[in-house]
């Protein structure tokens, strides 16, 4: 009689195992924030830090939107405002307000956003090709759009941002 | 004027300017005094492009004489005191690139932090 040996069980527990396909989809960290009343999203990747508090230096002969500097750790950082760029109305900083530190086109920034909504990783397919009803100006600044607890939210290419603000756009 | 500049510190002209912290390379500052040498001295601020900015009501003016390669010296008028100081160099930053891009003002160069207080720092070509 042919007795089935511990090996052969282990053995053929372990292929079995092989042949398991990862099915789990890819996921994307999102750093998900408000302007005014409006819901935007950066790839996680692209933001160092979020900072809830920081002095920030006025810079004289700086446009509106451009805040100021902060140190960080010993390193200074511009802090834009994305209002104007974005066409959305200037508001005054409101409490609760953020910074995220941004890397993107080679530059680095702070931004100032009025709210982190969250920071969650989600399923690539949640991201949607932008929609042709987007605004024109919006169009080379966002990667996809989603739907978050029932909001739109636009996810922004920080490369195009950066480089645009940089050339003066915003 | 002084320059002792090290790898530790850097050696500026600290002075005014519509009430907001400048300075420039002491190196390239032959001197500083009260009364204008010359009879039409520039004026800084327009030198650096503070168009617009409020002037500091409580400015007294000084004087610098700056060398220049080319052009020989050229005096210009600062708002005071004036003073020499040596900037730890580690206090002294390049401009965020984005502010580099964007900044309005001729010749900003690097930021410098100490005590939570900015200043500006240029170079006069």
């Amino acid at each position: 009689m042919n007795e089935t040996t511990l090996d052969q069980v282990l053995t053929q527990y372990h292929e079995a195992n092989q042949d398991i396909v990862n099915v789990d989809e890819a996921t994307v960290k999102l750093v998900i924030f408000e302007l005014g009343t409006e819901w935007f999203a950066i790839n996680g990747e692209r933001i160092r830090e979020i900072l809830a508090q920081a002095e920030v230096f006025f810079v004289p002969g700086s446009p509106a939107s451009l805040e100021g500097v902060i140190n960080v750790r010993g390193d200074i950082e511009s802090v834009i405002r994305l209002h104007e760029m974005l066409h959305l109305p200037e508001q005054k900083i409101k409490p609760g307000s953020s910074i995220l530190l941004g890397r993107g086109g080679n530059m680095s920034s702070g931004i100032r956003v009025d709210r982190v909504i969250d920071v969650i990783d989600l399923p690539e397919s949640t991201i949607q090709p932008p929609p042709g009803t987007l605004p024109e100006h919006m169009h080379a600044k966002v990667l996809g759009v989603l739907r978050f607890k029932d909001k739109p939210v636009a996810v922004l290419d920080l490369d195009q941002i950066f480089s645009d603000y940089a050339r003066g756009l915003g | 004027m002084g320059n002792r500049n090290s790898l530790e510190s850097l050696a500026i002209v600290q002075f005014s300017i519509c009430g907001w912290q400048a300075g420039i390379e002491a190196q390239h500052v032959r001197d500083s005094h009260a009364q204008p040498k010359s009879d039409q001295p520039e004026v800084m601020s327009k030198l650096l492009g503070f168009t617009g900015q409020h002037p500091n009501p409580d400015k007294f003016p000084q004087y610098l004489t700056l060398k220049h390669k080319s052009s020989g010296n050229q005096e210009v008028e600062v708002d005071g005191p004036t003073e020499l100081l040596h900037l730890p160099v580690a206090t002294i930053h390049p401009l965020p690139p984005l502010l580099a891009a964007r900044t309005q003002l001729l010749g900003l160069r690097a930021l410098a932090l100490t005590d939570s207080k900015l200043t500006l720092l240029f170079e006069i070509s």
